[in-house]
């Protein structure tokens, strides 16, 4: 197989979740663009990429990110605001008003915990990294990762009993409610 | 609660937003053609690419109008003009109160299309369309102490090349400044140590908001160059990258140009600006800023028009002094501020755009301890001018 044809197949298996990454710390905006410049890293070191090729992908994507950030913070800022924007937007409508709020709680307690915390729960829960993939995407050993992931997991819990608490789980929640809550860091 | 705990991590997955799940992020255009144009650049050339300069083979779309009115309409400048009859809430009000009768319809759509009538139609073509913009932005910090605001604002140039072989320029960060926003802002700043950097206030829903900022004063920080043309795609529409030929293809019938517009967004769906209107006028306002013909800046203003609850403010002043005619979206929630609308600024004598930004219709806490109110232009681009001309920018040294 060419390099080339490697390249398409890459792309094509691990486009979608690059940027499905990439949109969730930056908004899709910014996050096309960060998503387009990995790739161009990875083209340019085809040869370097590991198996599985996601986790270097992520990795770079986060790089790119942090870049991002100290180039030009302000930019970064924003965009970043966005993805949170449409975090705090919530689940859609459509879905079960009882899932509805358990999920919106999830989402509040989420937003309360610390960048560290937010980012090890997300990579699993939502970008479907298994923890030793998730820690080739942050550069920490596996172990290291299985603790931090133990204790985010713990606190997301005790967060989401209080978000539930304060949003009024029986109180009929409408969308419009959504995150005034602020719940205390523990 | 009686009932049983479900899984967190499930319940977590569960609550992914559908913008980040990737099965819906699959096949886009922007992906396809992202692809091509990695492929068609050589990979066993990495040094020579380098030594060009650092150009990125991707226009960086939010360095773009289009999106820098759009993702970034945070760029934009800061204060009011201080002490003047504008200042706080009587804002919104200063066109119906002022004396020259310039007769501005109340009814928002009928004034656009008032002015929309009034563009010049001389078009002096040149190499590149360049522009200047003055913008700002109010930031709060909150320490231990009282939060105060501060006001960081910067010149900056865009120039768009649009003949073969043309580059486009963004020069960015001119005499960029971030101060204290009035001296009881000073004051607070100086309680809090006179720190030079600053983690500005976490807002209600991002609490990864540890934006740092330098306070800084013009000439200390140079200029950055940043060349933003991808071949020859030299903005974005949406989620494209265009040339200039695209732009000039563009309808300069109103409808024809919603009908565009629209067809875009359906393409853009899952981008960060929420709400069709909202996204309409970023497109519409972002449009009237590039090197189209003025048939299509016309049609820009009637799009926006025709957006569902704009609102004319009659004659208001924009944030360099300038008398102009303003109009609004309604108020939506900003998590930094409270609530703040989007609004225009428009010489009605000639069309041009004078201001884009941001009011504060409605602090929250944070921002009304550190004395913003109703009126406060929380951000804005002005632009200072606009034109045709052969000659490409210099960039500072």
């Amino acid at each position: 197989m060419t390099d080339a044809q490697r390249f398409r197949d890459l792309y094509e298996e691990c486009h979608p979740r690059v940027l499905a990454y990439a949109s969730s710390l930056v908004g899709r905006q910014v996050g096309e663009d960060i998503t387009s410049e990995t790739f161009t890293v990875a083209w340019r070191r085809m040869r370097d990429i590991p198996t599985p090729p996601l986790p270097w992908l992520l990795g770079v994507a986060r790089n790119l990110t942090r870049e991002l950030r100290r180039h030009d913070g302000r930019q970064y800022a924003l965009a970043a605001e966005e993805a949170q924007r449409i975090i705090a937007s919530g689940p859609h409508v459509g879905d079960v008003a009882a899932d509805v709020t358990e999920r919106e709680a999830a989402l509040q307690a989420l937003a309360t915990l610390s960048d560290v915390d937010r980012e090890v729960l997300t990579l699993v829960a939502w970008h479907g990294l298994g923890p030793r993939q998730a820690a080739r995407v942050l550069g920490c050993s596996t172990a290291t990762f299985s603790v931090r992931l133990h204790r985010a997991r713990r606190r997301l819990e005790r967060a989401i009993d209080a978000a539930a608490v304060a949003v009024g789980v029986a109180a009929g929640l409408s969308r419009d409610s959504r995150p005034k809550v602020t719940v205390k860091e523990h | 609660m009686a009932r049983k705990r479900p899984d967190v991590m499930k319940t977590l997955a569960d609550a992914r937003p559908p913008e980040f799940d990737p099965e819906r992020l699959a096949g886009s255009e922007r992906a396809r053609h992202d692809l091509i144009t990695i492929l068609s650049s050589a990979p066993e050339a990495p040094e020579a690419r380098r030594s060009a300069g650092f150009v990125r083979p991707f226009t960086w779309r939010w360095a773009l109008p289009v999106a820098a009115t759009a993702a970034a309409a945070g760029v934009l400048v800061a204060t009011l003009p201080q002490g003047g009859s504008d200042s706080g809430g009587s804002r919104a009000t200063a066109g119906p109160t002022t004396d020259s009768p310039r007769h501005t319809p109340e009814n928002g759509r009928l004034a656009l299309l008032n002015v929309a009538n009034r563009l010049e139609s001389k078009a002096d073509e040149g190499r590149y369309w360049q522009s200047t913009t003055r913008s700002g932005w109010i930031g709060i910090v909150a320490p231990s102490g009282s939060a105060f605001a501060v006001v960081s604002s910067e010149t900056q140039q865009w120039s768009y090349g649009v003949r073969p072989g043309t580059q486009s320029l963004w020069i960015s960060g001119i005499d960029a400044t971030t101060e204290p926003r009035t001296e009881r802002d000073t004051a607070r700043w100086r309680a809090a140590g006179s720190p030079k950097d600053l983690t500005l206030a976490e807002s209600g829903s991002r609490s990864g908001g540890k934006l740092g900022l330098r306070m800084e004063s013009g000439s200390e920080k140079r200029p950055t160059v940043t060349r933003i043309n991808g071949g020859d795609k030299i903005a974005a529409l949406g989620a494209r990258n265009v040339t200039y030929a695209d732009l000039r293809k563009l309808p300069g019938d109103s409808g024809k140009l919603k009908k565009t517009l629209a067809d875009l967004y359906e393409e853009d769906r899952g981008s960060e600006i929420s709400g069709r209107t909202e996204w309409m006028w970023r497109q519409a306002a972002g449009l009237i800023s590039l090197p189209v013909k003025p048939e299509v800046r016309a049609a820009a203003y009637r799009v926006i028009a025709d957006l569902p609850g704009i609102r004319s403010l009659g004659e208001v002043t924009d944030p360099l002094g300038r008398k102009g005619v303003g109009f609004a979206l309604p108020a939506t929630e900003r998590p930094d501020y409270g609530t703040a609308r989007s609004e225009l600024i428009v010489d009605p004598a000639t069309g041009a755009l004078l201001s884009d930004q941001q009011v504060l219709t409605k602090p929250n806490a944070k921002a009304a301890e550190a004395g913003l109110t109703a009126g406060t232009v929380v951000n804005h681009t002005a632009t200072v001018t606009s034109k045709w001309t052969d000659r490409q920018l210099k960039a500072p040294q």
